[in-house]
C-alpha cells in the first residue's frame, strides 16, 4: 500500500541535512510500529521516499515523503501512529493512500514557494526590488556550488508581497524541477542583486511544494 | 537573550544541529522545580560526545531524580567558538539553552589526555575562573570523572572534585549532598564531597616532592580527608540503571546505535591494559535484562543495530544465546546487531558471521605484538596458529578484508618483533590470497604503546619520538606487501600522551599554558600542534622526558597511587615480572583467583550470569 505524507519540518530542526532528515523518518517509522514494507535481499531497509530535499537552515510548512506498508490501515490509524512516533520538530499533517501508478514525488513536484520575512520598516524597499527582479530582463547571480554565472529570472515564477503585522513577507515561487531550477540560496543572492541584503532577513522557510501543470498549481496529496 | 543571538549565528558556522538540542528523548525539567542542577560536559565535539555511553547513563540516571536535573553540552567546534567569543555568547546547555555557569555543578568527562584543553577552553567560555582556588559561592562546582581521573593531578589545579570509578551511585551521593546542605560555602561544601566513596578533592592534599623532580609524599592538609580514595564500585549490573530511552541525534554521530552494556570489566589480564584494571571485577548483566533492555531500546529510539559493548564482549559466557535471541526477536524487521569488540579467535569469527547482514566488508583482529615472546610479555594468551586459523575462517566466510592492530614500541620489544609483524602480515596476505575471492585488503593499524597508570607497564618508559619515526621506517620499508596498507599513530599525539598519562600536579601549568597559546581539539589532527605544550613545559620548567622516557624506580612515589583501584600494587609488580620472564597469566575466570586482590579489597565478585560465580579471595 503506497502513502504520501505530508508534514512540517518545524523551525526548531531547520539545520538538518536530507540526509538527517532521512535517518529520523527512518527511526521514526521504526518506532510507529506500523506494518512496513521492507526491500527483499540480504540487507532489507525500508521503502521510503523522501520526494521534497529542502537544504540545511530551512524549515518547511509542507514536505513530502512517500511510504510503503505492508498491508492496508486506514489512513486514520496510519495518520495518529504517525503523530504518536514524531519526534520533536515534526508535524504530520495529512496522509493519503496513492494509486499504484502515481507518479513519484521526485518526478512530480516542481515548483515551491519560499517564504522570506523582513521588518515592516523596510515595506517600500521590499517593493521595489520586486518590482526590478520583475521588470529585469535577466538576473545573474554567481552559482555557489560551482561559480559559475547563472541567469535565475527564468526559474523565478511569480513574486508577492504579503504584508503581516510588525513583519513583511515576501513570497517567491520557483522552479524546481529539472529544467532552470532555482535553489534557495541562488535566491538569496538574486535578492542581493536588488538591495535586500542577507542581514535584513528575519525568517525564511518553504511554504509549500506544488506540481505544477500548463501553469496550473497542483497540491501533491491532490495528484 | 541567548537564543536569539544564537539564531544569529548558527547559520555561519558548520553543522549548526549540534548546538541546538531538541533531539527526541532529551529531557526537559523545570529549572525551578528542582534543587541540584548539573551540566554534563564532554570536552569533544557533538558527535562523538553522544557516541559516549557513559554520558547517556549518567543523563538518564541523573534526570530520573526528581529533585536533580542535567542538562548537556559539549566542545564548540572552533568555528562555533570564534562566533560565541565574537558575539559573547558563554558555553551553553543544549536543553534550556542557559549559560553552563548557571548550573550547580558541571561535570566533565575524561575520556583522553588529548581532551584536556578543551576542559579548560570550555570552563573559559563558560565565564568559570580556570583554577579551581580562584572560584567562589556564585561559581558552579567543577567536577569530572571517566577513566582519565585514575591519574587525576594533570588536571588537579582545574577540578575542584573528581568522581573515581564506577559513577552510578557516587554521582547521585554527590548532587544528594549538595541538595541537603544548601548554601554551604564552597570549601565546606567540598569538604563534605570528600567524604563521598570515590571522591578526590585535590585541593585539600598537599604534594612534597624530592629534589630529582618525583613525588616525596602526598598527604591530606584537612582534617578528616583519607590520604587514599578508594574507586566507587557497582557490585551488580543488573541492579544498576541503564537508560533504555537515550537521546536519539539528529545529526549522524559516531556510534549511531543502540548500546546494550553486556557487562563491565575484562579479566584477560593484557598488561599494557589501563581498563582492563581498572574497571575489575568483570560484572555481566543477565540474558534477560539484556533482551528486555533491547526491546525498549529499540522501541523508543528507532534505532536498526544494537551495539553489544563490553571491553571484550566475546566473553561474555552467554554471548552465542543473546545474539541468536536478539537476532530472532528484531532479525525480521531488518534490525542488525553489532559485536564491537571481538577476540582473535575461530569462535568469534562465528560470532561475527551470525550478526553479518550487510555486505562483508572487513573484520578486525588485534594480535598488538608480532612475536609469541612479546605476546607473552604483555600476556596477550593468543597464539600465531590461533591467529592464522581466525583470519582462515574469515577469508573463508567471504570476510574481504581484515584490519589487524599491532602496538609499537612495547617493553623489551627489538627488530625481530617489527620482523614478527611483518612476517604475521605476510602469512594472512597469503592465506587471503589463497581463500578469497577477490583481491583481499588488509589493513595494519599500527600505534605506539603509552605507558599507563595502575597497569604492570606503569614503571616502564616510553620510547622516544626519534625511536617511534624509526620503527615507522623500519615497517614502511621491509614490510612492503601488495594490498598491505599501514596507519600509523602520530608519533607526537602519541608523546604527549604519555606526558599527560602520567604526569602530576605540576603539569598543570603546562596544560594552562598550552590552551593560553590556543591548544584546544588537540586529538583532532587539524587542530593539533605539539608546539603548545613543549613551550609551555619550558615556561613551566619541567622536562617531558622526566615523564616519558625515564624509567621509574619500583618504590617511587608515583602520583597516582594514592588512588585505589582494589588491584594491588604487589599483583602490579608480580606482573612485571611475570612479563620481563615472558610468562603468561591467566584468565581467573577459568583459571582460577590470580590473587589481583579486586573482590577481596573492594568487597565485591566476579559476576558470571552463565552460571558460575566466584567468590574472591
Amino acid at each position: 500500500m503506497r502513502w504520501r505524507v505530508e508534514y512540517e519540518k518545524g523551525p526548531a530542526i531547520r539545520y538538518l541535512s536530507h540526509l538527517d532528515m532521512v535517518r529520523l523518518w527512518e527511526r521514526m517509522l521504526r518506532r510507529s510500529n506500523l506494518p512496513l514494507q521492507l526491500t527483499q535481499g540480504f540487507n532489507p531497509h525500508l521503502k521510503i521516499s523522501l520526494g521534497t530535499v529542502l537544504p540545511v537552515g530551512l524549515w518547511g510548512k509542507r514536505e513530502y515523503l512517500d511510504m510503503e506498508t505492508e498491508e492496508d490501515i486506514s489512513p486514520a490509524e496510519l495518520y495518529s501512529r504517525l503523530e504518536e512516533a514524531a519526534p520533536p520538530g515534526i508535524k504530520v499533517r495529512r496522509v493519503k493512500r496513492l494509486s499504484r501508478e502515481s507518479p513519484s514525488l521526485m518526478a512530480a513536484v516542481n515548483t515551491s514557494a519560499y517564504r522570506i520575512t523582513y521588518h515592516r520598516m523596510l515595506e517600500e524597499r521590499v517593493r521595489n526590488s520586486v518590482q526590478g527582479m520583475e521588470r529585469a530582463s535577466a538576473i545573474l547571480i554567481t552559482r555557489p556550488k560551482d561559480q559559475r554565472e547563472v541567469d535565475v529570472k527564468p526559474g523565478i515564477v511569480r513574486l508577492s508581497c504579503i504584508p503581516a503585522d510588525d513583519e513583511f513577507i515576501l513570497e517567491t515561487l520557483v522552479n524546481t524541477g529539472n529544467q532552470d531550477a532555482v535553489r534557495f540560496p541562488e535566491l538569496v543572492l538574486a535578492l542581493a542583486e536588488f538591495g535586500m541584503d542577507r542581514e535584513s532577513i528575519i525568517d525564511y522557510w518553504r511554504e509549500a511544494n506544488y506540481i505544477r501543470t500548463n501553469g496550473k498549481l497542483t497540491d501533491p496529496l491532490e495528484a | 537573550m541567548l537564543k536569539t543571538r544564537l539564531a544569529r549565528i548558527l547559520p555561519q558556522v558548520s553543522k549548526p544541529a549540534r548546538y541546538t538540542g531538541n533531539e527526541l528523548n532529551a529531557i526537559y525539567k523545570k529549572w525551578d522545580e528542582v534543587k541540584v542542577r548539573m551540566v554534563f560536559a564532554f570536552p569533544d565535539v557533538y558527535e562523538v560526545g553522544m557516541s559516549h555511553m557513559g554520558g547517556r547513563i549518567l543523563y538518564g540516571l541523573v534526570n530520573n531524580q526528581e529533585q536533580f536535573l542535567m542538562e548537556r553540552t559539549f566542545a564548540p567546534w572552533p568555528d562555533m567558538e570564534e562566533k560565541m567569543r565574537e558575539n559573547g555568547i558563554p558555553l551553553f546547555s543544549l536543553e534550556s539553552m542557559r549559560p553552563a555557569g548557571d548550573f550547580d555543578v558541571i561535570g566533565f568527562s575524561l575520556q583522553y589526555e588529548l581532551s584536556y584543553s578543551n576542559v579548560l577552553n570550555m570552563l573559559d567560555l563558560a565565564g568559570i575562573p580556570l583554577l579551581s582556588r580562584d572560584r567562589d559561592d556564585s561559581h558552579p562546582l567543577v567536577i569530572a570523572g571517566g577513566p582519565n581521573a585514575f591519574n587525576p593531578e594533570p588536571l588537579a589545579d582545574f577540578i575542584d572534585a573528581f568522581v573515581i570509578g564506577d559513577g552510578e551511585e557516587a554521582i547521585l551521593q554527590v548532587l544528594d549532598s549538595i541538595k541537603t546542605n544548601p548554601g554551604l560555602p564552597r570549601h565546606n561544601m567540598l569538604e563534605v564531597l570528600a567524604a563521598v566513596p570515590g571522591v578526590y578533592v585535590p585541593g585539600f592534599f598537599e604534594v612534597k616532592y624530592n629534589t630529582g623532580g618525583t613525588v616525596a609524599a602526598m598527604n591530606p592538609v584537612c582534617p578528616g580527608v583519607s590520604p587514599r580514595v578508594t574507586k566507587a564500585v557497582i557490585p551488580d549490573l543488573d541492579e544498576a540503571y541503564f537508560p533504555v530511552s537515550p537521546v536519539v541525534p539528529y545529526l549522524g554521530i559516531i556510534h549511531d546505535r543502540a548500546v546494550l552494556e553486556v557487562m563491565r570489566g575484562c579479566q584477560r589480564g593484557c598488561r599494557f591494559c589501563q581498563a582492563g584494571i581498572i574497571y575489575r571485577p568483570v560484572r555481566e548483566r543477565s540474558v534477560d535484562r539484556l533482551r528486555e533492555m533491547a526491546r525498549q531500546t529499540l522501541g523508543a529510539t528507532g534505532f536498526d543495530e544494537i551495539s553489544l559493548a563490553s571491553l571484550s564482549t566475546a566473553d561474555y559466557s552467554e554471548i552465542g544465546q543473546l545474539t541468536r535471541s536478539l537476532i530472532d526477536e528484531h532479525g525480521s524487521r531488518g534490525t542488525g546487531v553489532a559485536l564491537p569488540s571481538l577476540r582473535v579467535d575461530a569462535f568469534s569469527v562465528g560470532l561475527a558471521q551470525e550478526v553479518q547482514r550487510v555486505r562483508k566488508t572487513t573484520l578486525t583482529f588485534a594480535p598488538e605484538a608480532g612475536t609469541q615472546r612479546l605476546r607473552n610479555v604483555i600476556n596477550k594468551n593468543v597464539s600465531e596458529e590461533e591467529i592464522l586459523t581466525a583470519c582462515r575462517a574469515a577469508f573463508d566466510a567471504g570476510w574481504l578484508g581484515i584490519k589487524l592492530y599491532f602496538m609499537l614500541g612495547l617493553p623489551t620489544e627489538t627488530d625481530e618483533d617489527l620482523d614478527g609483524i611483518i612476517d604475521l602480515v605476510r602469512k594472512i596476505k597469503r592465506l587471503a590470497a589463497e581463500r578469497s575471492r577477490r583481491p583481499p585488503k588488509i589493513h595494519v593499524g599500527l600505534a605506539f604503546f603509552v605507558p599507563k597508570p595502575h597497569t604492570p607497564f606503569q614503571w616502564e618508559p616510553q620510547i622516544t619520538r626519534d625511536e617511534m619515526a624509526r620503527k615507522r621506517q623500519y615497517i614502511l620499508e621491509n614490510g612492503r606487501i601488495k594490498g598491505v596498507k599501514y596507519d600509523f599513530h602520530d608519533p607526537s599525539t602519541s608523546y604527549l600522551e604519555g606526558i599527560i598519562s602520567r604526569g602530576d600536579r605540576r603539569l598543570g601549568k603546562a596544560i594552562l599554558g598550552a590552551w593560553r597559546r590556543g591548544a584546544r581539539f588537540d586529538g583532532w589532527r587539524e587542530y593539533f600542534k605539539l608546539e603548545n605544550y613543549l613551550l609551555a613545559l619550558q615556561e613551566a620548567g619541567l622536562n617531558p622526558e622526566f615523564y616519558v622516557s625515564r624509567r621509574r624506580e619500583l618504590d617511587e612515589v608515583l602520583p597516582w597511587d594514592f588512588i585505589d583501584t582494589g588491584v594491588t600494587v604487589d599483583f602490579l609488580k608480580a606482573e612485571r615480572d611475570r612479563a620481563y620472564r615472558g610468562e603468561p597469566t591467566l584468565d581467573c575466570r577459568e583459571e582460577g583467583c590470580q590473587d589481583c586482590g579486586i573482590c577481596s579489597g573492594l568487597g565485591v565478585a566476579l559476576q558470571l550470569k552463565g552460571g558460575i560465580e566466584c567468590a574472591g579471595g
